[in-house]
Protein backbone atom coordinates (compact mmCIF):
# COMPACT_ATOMS: atom_id res chain seq x y z
CA UNK A 1 0.00 0.00 0.00
CA UNK A 2 2.77 2.44 0.98
CA UNK A 3 5.32 1.60 -2.38
CA UNK A 4 1.62 1.97 -4.14
CA UNK A 5 0.98 5.33 -3.01
CA UNK A 6 4.64 6.65 -3.37
CA UNK A 7 4.29 5.55 -7.02
CA UNK A 8 1.28 6.92 -7.88
CA UNK A 9 2.45 10.37 -5.89
CA UNK A 10 5.66 10.36 -8.50
CA UNK A 11 3.30 9.76 -11.67
CA UNK A 12 1.14 12.70 -10.12
CA UNK A 13 4.43 14.80 -9.42
CA UNK A 14 5.98 13.70 -12.98
CA UNK A 15 2.31 14.43 -14.84
CA UNK A 16 2.86 18.20 -13.32
CA UNK A 17 6.21 18.66 -14.53
CA UNK A 18 5.20 17.29 -17.94
CA UNK A 19 7.99 14.36 -17.63
CA UNK A 20 5.22 11.62 -17.14
CA UNK A 21 5.54 9.19 -20.27
CA UNK A 22 2.48 7.65 -22.27
CA UNK A 23 2.47 4.60 -20.53
CA UNK A 24 2.60 5.95 -17.01
CA UNK A 25 -0.01 8.54 -17.81
CA UNK A 26 -2.16 5.32 -18.95
CA UNK A 27 -1.58 3.77 -15.84
CA UNK A 28 -2.57 7.05 -13.74
CA UNK A 29 -5.67 7.79 -15.70
CA UNK A 30 -6.35 3.41 -14.87
CA UNK A 31 -5.67 4.19 -11.32
CA UNK A 32 -8.03 7.76 -10.93
CA UNK A 33 -10.64 6.24 -12.50
CA UNK A 34 -10.84 2.99 -10.74
CA UNK A 35 -12.67 4.09 -7.91
CA UNK A 36 -13.74 7.85 -6.06
CA UNK A 37 -11.38 7.52 -3.54
CA UNK A 38 -8.67 7.32 -5.75
CA UNK A 39 -9.72 9.92 -8.16
CA UNK A 40 -10.14 12.27 -4.63
CA UNK A 41 -7.09 11.48 -3.89
CA UNK A 42 -5.43 12.76 -7.38
CA UNK A 43 -7.49 15.61 -7.27
CA UNK A 44 -5.94 16.59 -3.79
CA UNK A 45 -2.74 15.61 -3.70
CA UNK A 46 -2.56 17.60 -7.16
CA UNK A 47 -2.81 20.57 -5.54
CA UNK A 48 -1.14 20.21 -2.43
CA UNK A 49 1.96 19.37 -5.07
CA UNK A 50 0.68 22.26 -7.49
CA UNK A 51 1.01 24.82 -4.61
CA UNK A 52 4.56 23.19 -4.01
CA UNK A 53 5.98 23.61 -7.21
CA UNK A 54 4.58 26.86 -8.03
CA UNK A 55 6.71 28.91 -10.12
CA UNK A 56 6.92 32.39 -10.09
CA UNK A 57 6.31 34.12 -13.52
CA UNK A 58 5.85 37.94 -14.46
CA UNK A 59 2.30 38.80 -15.97
CA UNK A 60 1.94 41.69 -17.33
CA UNK A 61 -1.34 43.22 -18.60
CA UNK A 62 -0.09 46.51 -19.66
CA UNK A 63 0.55 46.12 -23.44
CA UNK A 64 -2.68 44.14 -23.25
CA UNK A 65 -5.04 46.45 -21.53
CA UNK A 66 -3.95 49.40 -24.28
CA UNK A 67 -4.28 46.88 -27.08
CA UNK A 68 -8.32 46.14 -25.93
CA UNK A 69 -9.20 49.78 -25.42
CA UNK A 70 -6.98 51.02 -28.88
CA UNK A 71 -4.68 53.28 -27.15
CA UNK A 72 -1.98 53.65 -29.87
CA UNK A 73 -1.75 56.81 -31.61
CA UNK A 74 -2.00 54.77 -35.31
CA UNK A 75 -4.88 52.92 -34.67
CA UNK A 76 -6.35 56.47 -34.27
CA UNK A 77 -5.33 57.91 -37.23
CA UNK A 78 -7.58 54.92 -38.72
CA UNK A 79 -10.18 56.53 -37.38
CA UNK A 80 -9.90 60.01 -38.13
CA UNK A 81 -9.69 59.32 -41.80
CA UNK A 82 -13.10 58.30 -41.96
CA UNK A 83 -14.46 61.05 -39.61
CA UNK A 84 -12.92 63.73 -41.95
CA UNK A 85 -14.97 62.63 -45.60
CA UNK A 86 -17.90 63.58 -46.18
CA UNK A 87 -20.89 61.11 -46.73
CA UNK A 88 -20.43 60.95 -50.29
CA UNK A 89 -17.24 59.80 -50.74
CA UNK A 90 -17.50 57.02 -48.20
CA UNK A 91 -19.70 55.44 -50.88
CA UNK A 92 -16.92 55.15 -53.21
CA UNK A 93 -14.46 53.79 -50.75
CA UNK A 94 -16.86 51.40 -49.85
CA UNK A 95 -17.25 50.04 -53.71
CA UNK A 96 -13.38 50.21 -54.00
CA UNK A 97 -13.13 47.70 -51.10
CA UNK A 98 -10.08 49.18 -49.25
CA UNK A 99 -7.92 50.12 -52.17
CA UNK A 100 -9.30 54.09 -51.94
CA UNK A 101 -8.70 53.62 -47.61
CA UNK A 102 -5.35 51.71 -48.57
CA UNK A 103 -3.58 54.56 -50.80
CA UNK A 104 -3.93 56.75 -47.76
CA UNK A 105 -2.60 54.76 -45.02
CA UNK A 106 0.69 53.96 -46.85
CA UNK A 107 3.39 55.11 -44.31
CA UNK A 108 6.75 56.23 -45.74
CA UNK A 109 6.20 55.26 -49.08
CA UNK A 110 6.80 51.61 -48.21
CA UNK A 111 7.09 49.69 -51.71
CA UNK A 112 3.71 47.50 -51.28
CA UNK A 113 3.12 43.88 -52.36
CA UNK A 114 -0.07 42.28 -54.29
CA UNK A 115 -1.11 39.00 -54.38
CA UNK A 116 -3.90 37.70 -56.41
CA UNK A 117 -5.36 34.48 -56.40
CA UNK A 118 -7.51 33.57 -59.75
CA UNK A 119 -8.35 30.00 -60.11
CA UNK A 120 -5.96 28.66 -57.82
CA UNK A 121 -5.20 29.21 -53.74
CA UNK A 122 -1.93 31.21 -53.45
CA UNK A 123 0.15 30.76 -49.87
CA UNK A 124 2.55 33.30 -48.90
CA UNK A 125 4.48 34.34 -45.84
CA UNK A 126 4.08 38.13 -44.71
CA UNK A 127 7.27 39.48 -43.89
CA UNK A 128 6.51 38.58 -40.17
CA UNK A 129 6.38 35.42 -41.01
CA UNK A 130 2.16 35.30 -40.97
CA UNK A 131 1.28 32.76 -42.83
CA UNK A 132 -1.82 33.58 -45.07
CA UNK A 133 -3.79 31.37 -47.69
CA UNK A 134 -5.20 33.42 -50.24
CA UNK A 135 -8.40 31.94 -52.07
CA UNK A 136 -9.15 32.22 -55.59
CA UNK A 137 -10.72 35.11 -56.84
CA UNK A 138 -9.08 37.30 -54.06
CA UNK A 139 -6.04 39.57 -53.33
CA UNK A 140 -4.11 40.76 -50.71
CA UNK A 141 -1.87 43.70 -50.15
CA UNK A 142 0.99 43.86 -47.66
CA UNK A 143 4.28 46.20 -47.68
CA UNK A 144 7.39 44.89 -48.64
CA UNK A 145 8.41 45.26 -44.49
CA UNK A 146 5.85 46.11 -41.81
CA UNK A 147 5.84 49.89 -40.00
CA UNK A 148 7.35 49.78 -37.05
CA UNK A 149 4.14 49.97 -34.30
CA UNK A 150 1.48 47.92 -36.20
CA UNK A 151 1.31 45.15 -39.08
CA UNK A 152 -1.54 45.92 -41.49
CA UNK A 153 -3.03 43.95 -44.88
CA UNK A 154 -5.50 44.77 -46.89
CA UNK A 155 -7.76 41.83 -47.88
CA UNK A 156 -10.39 41.68 -51.05
CA UNK A 157 -12.37 38.45 -50.96
CA UNK A 158 -11.18 35.66 -48.55
CA UNK A 159 -8.23 34.35 -46.99
CA UNK A 160 -6.75 32.16 -43.62
CA UNK A 161 -4.26 33.78 -41.80
CA UNK A 162 -2.24 32.03 -39.29
CA UNK A 163 -0.62 34.96 -38.01
CA UNK A 164 2.71 35.27 -36.28
CA UNK A 165 2.84 36.14 -33.29
CA UNK A 166 4.41 39.67 -31.90
CA UNK A 167 3.07 41.33 -28.75
CA UNK A 168 4.38 44.18 -29.43
CA UNK A 169 2.89 44.44 -33.41
CA UNK A 170 -1.13 44.12 -33.75
CA UNK A 171 -1.62 42.55 -36.76
CA UNK A 172 -5.28 43.92 -38.33
CA UNK A 173 -6.54 42.87 -41.43
CA UNK A 174 -8.91 45.54 -43.50
CA UNK A 175 -11.69 44.56 -45.52
CA UNK A 176 -13.20 47.42 -46.39
CA UNK A 177 -15.06 49.26 -43.44
CA UNK A 178 -14.34 46.32 -41.68
CA UNK A 179 -10.83 45.73 -39.46
CA UNK A 180 -10.79 42.65 -38.37
CA UNK A 181 -7.88 42.77 -35.06
CA UNK A 182 -6.12 39.84 -34.40
CA UNK A 183 -5.61 38.99 -30.31
CA UNK A 184 -4.97 35.67 -31.12
CA UNK A 185 -3.76 33.30 -34.07
CA UNK A 186 -5.69 31.49 -36.70
CA UNK A 187 -8.73 33.04 -38.58
CA UNK A 188 -10.49 33.32 -41.86
CA UNK A 189 -11.75 36.34 -43.54
CA UNK A 190 -14.68 36.11 -46.22
CA UNK A 191 -16.13 39.22 -48.30
CA UNK A 192 -18.81 38.30 -50.41
CA UNK A 193 -18.67 41.39 -52.99
CA UNK A 194 -22.58 40.27 -54.76
CA UNK A 195 -23.85 40.53 -51.12
CA UNK A 196 -21.09 43.01 -49.54
CA UNK A 197 -21.64 40.49 -46.52
CA UNK A 198 -18.11 39.86 -44.51
CA UNK A 199 -18.01 36.47 -42.80
CA UNK A 200 -15.18 35.64 -40.39
CA UNK A 201 -14.43 32.88 -39.20
CA UNK A 202 -12.25 31.53 -35.78
CA UNK A 203 -10.52 28.55 -35.59
CA UNK A 204 -7.92 29.30 -32.80
CA UNK A 205 -7.12 32.46 -30.70
CA UNK A 206 -9.41 35.33 -30.99
CA UNK A 207 -9.95 38.48 -33.00
CA UNK A 208 -11.90 41.66 -32.75
CA UNK A 209 -13.51 42.48 -35.33
CA UNK A 210 -14.86 46.25 -35.46
CA UNK A 211 -16.42 48.84 -37.81
CA UNK A 212 -15.03 52.08 -38.73
CA UNK A 213 -17.86 53.55 -39.26
CA UNK A 214 -19.41 53.54 -35.67
CA UNK A 215 -16.25 52.39 -33.59
CA UNK A 216 -18.24 49.48 -32.58
CA UNK A 217 -16.67 45.73 -31.92
CA UNK A 218 -17.15 42.53 -31.02
CA UNK A 219 -14.70 39.49 -30.16
CA UNK A 220 -14.74 35.98 -31.97
CA UNK A 221 -12.84 33.04 -30.30
CA UNK A 222 -12.19 29.82 -31.16
CA UNK A 223 -14.61 28.25 -33.39
CA UNK A 224 -17.02 31.68 -33.70
CA UNK A 225 -18.24 32.50 -36.79
CA UNK A 226 -19.48 36.21 -37.59
CA UNK A 227 -21.06 37.97 -40.65
CA UNK A 228 -21.85 41.38 -40.75
CA UNK A 229 -22.46 43.45 -43.75
CA UNK A 230 -19.99 46.33 -44.51
CA UNK A 231 -21.98 48.62 -42.43
CA UNK A 232 -21.04 46.73 -39.48
CA UNK A 233 -24.95 45.19 -39.20
CA UNK A 234 -24.22 41.16 -37.29
CA UNK A 235 -26.12 39.45 -39.64
CA UNK A 236 -25.20 36.21 -38.04
CA UNK A 237 -23.36 34.93 -35.01
CA UNK A 238 -22.61 31.60 -34.53
CA UNK A 239 -20.40 28.51 -32.63
CA UNK A 240 -19.17 26.34 -35.37
CA UNK A 241 -19.23 22.20 -34.14
CA UNK A 242 -17.94 21.23 -37.13
CA UNK A 243 -14.55 22.03 -38.01
CA UNK A 244 -14.86 21.01 -41.50
CA UNK A 245 -15.62 24.47 -42.81
CA UNK A 246 -12.50 25.58 -42.89
CA UNK A 247 -11.18 22.29 -44.98
CA UNK A 248 -11.04 23.99 -48.29
CA UNK A 249 -7.56 25.06 -47.25
CA UNK A 250 -5.99 22.40 -45.58
CA UNK A 251 -7.71 19.36 -47.62
CA UNK A 252 -8.25 17.78 -43.84
CA UNK A 253 -11.64 16.69 -43.02
CA UNK A 254 -12.51 14.65 -40.41
CA UNK A 255 -16.03 12.77 -39.46
CA UNK A 256 -17.00 10.95 -36.76
CA UNK A 257 -20.14 8.13 -37.52
CA UNK A 258 -21.13 10.94 -40.28
CA UNK A 259 -23.90 10.01 -42.64
CA UNK A 260 -22.36 9.44 -46.56
CA UNK A 261 -24.75 12.37 -48.03
CA UNK A 262 -22.78 14.19 -45.90
CA UNK A 263 -19.42 13.23 -46.66
CA UNK A 264 -20.46 13.46 -49.85
CA UNK A 265 -21.21 17.09 -49.74
CA UNK A 266 -18.12 18.01 -48.16
CA UNK A 267 -16.16 15.95 -51.21
CA UNK A 268 -18.16 17.61 -53.55
CA UNK A 269 -16.68 21.09 -52.58
CA UNK A 270 -12.78 19.47 -52.57
CA UNK A 271 -13.14 18.08 -55.57
CA UNK A 272 -15.41 20.44 -56.98
CA UNK A 273 -17.52 17.74 -58.94
CA UNK A 274 -20.85 16.52 -58.06
CA UNK A 275 -20.99 13.54 -55.98
CA UNK A 276 -23.98 10.75 -57.54
CA UNK A 277 -25.50 7.10 -56.04
CA UNK A 278 -26.02 4.91 -57.47
CA UNK A 279 -27.84 3.05 -54.62
CA UNK A 280 -29.73 5.51 -52.54
CA UNK A 281 -28.63 3.47 -49.34
CA UNK A 282 -25.71 4.42 -49.45
CA UNK A 283 -26.24 8.03 -48.09
CA UNK A 284 -27.23 6.82 -45.08
CA UNK A 285 -23.80 4.72 -44.40
CA UNK A 286 -22.36 6.03 -41.61
CA UNK A 287 -18.17 6.41 -41.42
CA UNK A 288 -15.48 7.29 -39.14
CA UNK A 289 -12.30 8.56 -40.63
CA UNK A 290 -10.16 11.26 -41.37
CA UNK A 291 -9.35 12.72 -44.66
CA UNK A 292 -5.60 14.73 -45.31
CA UNK A 293 -4.87 16.02 -48.67
CA UNK A 294 -5.40 12.65 -50.10
CA UNK A 295 -6.57 11.61 -53.77
CA UNK A 296 -10.03 10.47 -55.24
CA UNK A 297 -8.22 6.78 -55.26
CA UNK A 298 -6.65 6.97 -51.52
CA UNK A 299 -10.11 8.44 -50.30
CA UNK A 300 -11.65 5.25 -52.56
CA UNK A 301 -9.70 2.14 -50.67
CA UNK A 302 -10.66 3.55 -47.53
CA UNK A 303 -14.54 3.23 -48.73
CA UNK A 304 -14.01 0.37 -50.11
CA UNK A 305 -12.66 -1.52 -47.05
CA UNK A 306 -15.39 0.34 -44.84
CA UNK A 307 -18.28 0.43 -46.30
CA UNK A 308 -17.60 -1.74 -49.41
CA UNK A 309 -18.59 1.23 -51.57
CA UNK A 310 -16.75 2.20 -54.58
CA UNK A 311 -16.14 5.88 -56.01
CA UNK A 312 -15.46 6.40 -59.92
CA UNK A 313 -14.47 9.21 -61.47
CA UNK A 314 -15.93 9.99 -64.21
CA UNK A 315 -14.60 12.94 -65.11
CA UNK A 316 -17.67 15.62 -64.48
CA UNK A 317 -18.48 13.85 -62.05
CA UNK A 318 -17.90 11.35 -59.18
CA UNK A 319 -20.35 8.16 -58.61
CA UNK A 320 -20.69 5.80 -55.23
CA UNK A 321 -21.47 2.79 -55.85
CA UNK A 322 -21.23 -0.44 -54.07
CA UNK A 323 -18.69 -3.12 -55.36
CA UNK B 1 -0.46 37.97 -3.32
CA UNK B 2 -3.01 39.53 -0.46
CA UNK B 3 -6.53 39.46 -0.84
CA UNK B 4 -7.77 42.90 -2.34
CA UNK B 5 -10.74 43.66 -0.44
CA UNK B 6 -11.59 46.54 -2.60
CA UNK B 7 -15.22 46.32 -4.18
CA UNK B 8 -15.32 47.69 -8.14
CA UNK B 9 -18.86 48.71 -7.96
CA UNK B 10 -20.25 49.02 -11.76
CA UNK B 11 -23.48 51.05 -11.85
CA UNK B 12 -25.45 51.67 -14.99
CA UNK B 13 -25.50 55.44 -13.71
CA UNK B 14 -22.11 55.92 -14.10
CA UNK B 15 -20.53 57.79 -17.41
CA UNK B 16 -18.73 55.85 -20.01
CA UNK B 17 -15.26 57.39 -18.95
CA UNK B 18 -16.08 56.10 -15.23
CA UNK B 19 -16.50 52.50 -16.04
CA UNK B 20 -13.62 52.25 -18.90
CA UNK B 21 -11.56 53.55 -16.07
CA UNK B 22 -12.89 51.27 -13.29
CA UNK B 23 -12.78 48.52 -15.77
CA UNK B 24 -8.81 49.50 -16.53
CA UNK B 25 -8.56 48.95 -12.47
CA UNK B 26 -10.25 45.79 -12.37
CA UNK B 27 -8.11 44.67 -15.34
CA UNK B 28 -4.62 45.38 -14.05
CA UNK B 29 -5.51 43.93 -10.72
CA UNK B 30 -6.80 40.66 -12.15
CA UNK B 31 -4.71 40.36 -15.09
CA UNK B 32 -1.67 38.42 -13.52
CA UNK B 33 -3.94 36.35 -10.75
CA UNK B 34 -5.74 34.99 -13.67
CA UNK B 35 -2.90 34.08 -15.64
CA UNK B 36 -1.11 32.07 -12.95
CA UNK B 37 -4.52 30.63 -12.59
CA UNK B 38 -4.50 29.33 -16.16
CA UNK B 39 -0.77 28.96 -16.11
CA UNK B 40 -1.65 26.40 -13.83
CA UNK B 41 -3.00 23.75 -16.02
CA UNK B 42 -1.84 24.75 -19.11
CA UNK B 43 1.80 25.55 -18.47
CA UNK B 44 2.37 27.69 -21.56
CA UNK B 45 2.75 31.17 -20.48
CA UNK B 46 1.61 32.37 -24.00
CA UNK B 47 -1.72 30.05 -23.96
CA UNK B 48 -2.47 31.38 -20.43
CA UNK B 49 -2.16 35.45 -21.37
CA UNK B 50 -4.32 34.23 -24.39
CA UNK B 51 -6.96 33.24 -22.14
CA UNK B 52 -7.03 35.87 -19.95
CA UNK B 53 -7.18 38.59 -22.80
CA UNK B 54 -10.21 36.68 -24.45
CA UNK B 55 -12.08 36.55 -21.48
CA UNK B 56 -11.52 40.45 -20.00
CA UNK B 57 -12.04 41.42 -24.30
CA UNK B 58 -15.80 39.44 -23.62
CA UNK B 59 -16.17 41.63 -20.29
CA UNK B 60 -15.89 44.61 -21.50
CA UNK B 61 -18.13 43.88 -24.55
CA UNK B 62 -20.54 43.07 -21.70
CA UNK B 63 -19.58 46.94 -20.11
CA UNK B 64 -23.59 47.59 -19.76
CA UNK B 65 -24.31 44.60 -17.93
CA UNK B 66 -21.08 45.12 -15.19
CA UNK B 67 -23.17 46.25 -12.89
CA UNK B 68 -25.74 43.36 -12.91
CA UNK B 69 -22.64 40.96 -12.04
CA UNK B 70 -22.69 39.97 -8.24
CA UNK B 71 -19.06 39.09 -7.46
CA UNK B 72 -16.21 39.65 -10.73
CA UNK B 73 -13.98 37.94 -9.15
CA UNK B 74 -15.82 34.69 -8.82
CA UNK B 75 -17.24 35.50 -12.33
CA UNK B 76 -14.04 36.37 -13.93
CA UNK B 77 -12.23 32.85 -12.29
CA UNK B 78 -14.77 31.11 -13.48
CA UNK B 79 -14.74 32.29 -17.21
CA UNK B 80 -10.94 31.39 -17.63
CA UNK B 81 -11.57 28.05 -15.78
CA UNK B 82 -14.20 27.28 -18.84
CA UNK B 83 -11.90 29.06 -21.30
CA UNK B 84 -9.38 26.26 -20.23
CA UNK B 85 -11.61 23.52 -20.16
CA UNK B 86 -12.86 24.20 -23.65
CA UNK B 87 -9.69 24.32 -25.00
CA UNK B 88 -8.60 21.25 -23.35
CA UNK B 89 -12.01 19.49 -24.82
CA UNK B 90 -10.93 20.99 -28.75
CA UNK B 91 -7.69 19.36 -28.46
CA UNK B 92 -9.55 16.54 -29.27
CA UNK B 93 -9.59 17.13 -33.29
CA UNK B 94 -6.35 18.46 -33.54
CA UNK B 95 -3.59 17.04 -35.93
CA UNK B 96 -0.83 16.75 -33.15
CA UNK B 97 -2.47 16.00 -30.18
CA UNK B 98 -4.54 13.00 -29.73
CA UNK B 99 -3.19 11.94 -26.13
CA UNK B 100 -6.23 10.87 -24.77
CA UNK B 101 -5.32 10.19 -21.73
CA UNK B 102 -3.24 13.72 -20.95
CA UNK B 103 -6.91 15.18 -21.89
CA UNK B 104 -8.74 12.83 -19.54
CA UNK B 105 -6.76 13.98 -16.82
CA UNK B 106 -6.90 17.37 -17.35
CA UNK B 107 -10.88 17.09 -17.03
CA UNK B 108 -10.84 15.43 -14.19
CA UNK B 109 -8.64 18.15 -12.45
CA UNK B 110 -10.99 21.05 -14.15
CA UNK B 111 -14.16 19.23 -13.30
CA UNK B 112 -15.04 20.80 -10.32
CA UNK B 113 -14.95 24.93 -10.38
CA UNK B 114 -15.41 25.49 -7.07
CA UNK B 115 -12.96 22.87 -5.79
CA UNK B 116 -10.05 23.71 -7.66
CA UNK B 117 -10.98 27.59 -7.25
CA UNK B 118 -10.96 27.14 -3.51
CA UNK B 119 -7.72 25.47 -3.69
CA UNK B 120 -6.30 27.70 -5.63
CA UNK B 121 -7.68 30.50 -3.00
CA UNK B 122 -6.02 28.99 -0.19
CA UNK B 123 -2.79 28.12 -1.54
CA UNK B 124 -1.00 30.69 0.60
CA UNK B 125 -2.51 29.20 4.20
CA UNK B 126 -1.17 25.90 2.73
CA UNK B 127 1.97 27.36 3.09
CA UNK B 128 1.60 28.21 6.62
CA UNK B 129 0.18 24.71 7.41
CA UNK B 130 3.17 23.84 6.17
CA UNK B 131 5.25 25.99 8.59
CA UNK B 132 3.39 24.61 11.35
CA UNK B 133 4.46 21.21 10.57
CA UNK B 134 7.54 19.55 12.81
CA UNK B 135 11.05 20.61 11.59
CA UNK B 136 11.61 17.13 10.86
CA UNK B 137 8.15 16.59 9.30
CA UNK B 138 8.89 19.73 7.03
CA UNK B 139 11.99 18.25 6.42
CA UNK B 140 11.27 14.74 4.68
CA UNK B 141 7.76 16.46 3.21
CA UNK B 142 10.16 18.86 1.30
CA UNK B 143 12.37 16.28 0.21
CA UNK B 144 9.26 14.20 -0.54
CA UNK B 145 7.56 16.65 -2.71
CA UNK B 146 10.12 19.21 -3.54
CA UNK B 147 13.05 16.98 -4.56
CA UNK B 148 11.04 14.14 -5.25
CA UNK B 149 13.39 11.67 -3.64
CA UNK B 150 12.14 8.60 -2.99
CA UNK B 151 11.17 6.43 0.34
CA UNK B 152 14.64 4.78 0.52
CA UNK B 153 16.70 7.84 -0.25
CA UNK B 154 15.04 10.64 2.28
CA UNK B 155 15.57 7.36 5.13
CA UNK B 156 18.86 6.55 3.84
CA UNK B 157 19.76 10.73 4.18
CA UNK B 158 18.10 11.61 7.27
CA UNK B 159 18.98 8.04 9.12
CA UNK B 160 15.41 6.82 10.12
CA UNK B 161 14.01 4.23 9.18
CA UNK B 162 11.56 3.91 6.30
CA UNK B 163 8.47 3.17 7.97
CA UNK B 164 9.36 6.65 10.26
CA UNK B 165 9.29 8.63 6.74
CA UNK B 166 6.22 7.00 5.49
CA UNK B 167 4.59 8.02 9.39
CA UNK B 168 5.86 11.66 8.62
CA UNK B 169 4.40 12.10 5.03
CA UNK B 170 1.22 10.10 6.14
CA UNK B 171 0.19 12.92 9.00
CA UNK B 172 1.81 16.05 7.02
CA UNK B 173 -0.37 15.35 4.03
CA UNK B 174 -3.43 14.37 6.21
CA UNK B 175 -3.21 17.61 8.00
CA UNK B 176 -2.99 19.58 4.43
CA UNK B 177 -5.60 17.67 3.10
CA UNK B 178 -8.03 18.25 5.62
CA UNK B 179 -7.03 22.04 5.01
CA UNK B 180 -8.13 21.95 1.90
CA UNK B 181 -11.70 20.20 2.09
CA UNK B 182 -13.59 23.47 2.65
CA UNK B 183 -15.23 24.18 5.69
CA UNK B 184 -18.98 25.52 5.06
Amino acid sequence: MDNLYEHIDQLITKYIDRTISDNEQKELLLWVEHNADHRLYFKEQLAIIRNLKEQTHEFNGEKSLSKLFNESTSERKIFSIFKILPFAASIIILLAVGAYFYQNHKTNHMPMIEVVAENNIITRFLPDHTEVIVAQNSSLNYPQKFDVKERVVVLKGKAYFKVAKNTEKPFSVINGNIVIKVLGTRFEVDENSIANLITVTVSEGSVSVSNLLNGESKVLTANQQLVCSQQGEIVIFKELNNENHLAWNSGILEFENAPMFEVAKELEKLFKKPILFKQEEIKQLQITTKINNQTISEINTILEITLNVTMIDKGENIILRYQ
Amino acid sequence: MTRRLKAYIFSNKSSQATIKNLFKELYMDFYEPLCKYAFRYFSDKDEAEDIVQTVMAKLWEQKDKLHEIKNLENYMYRAVHNTCLNKIQQLKVKDNYSDYNQRQLALIELEDFEQTFYQWEIREKLDVEIEKLTPKAKEVFGMRFLENMRYKEISEKLNISERTVESHLQNAVKVLRARLKKYI
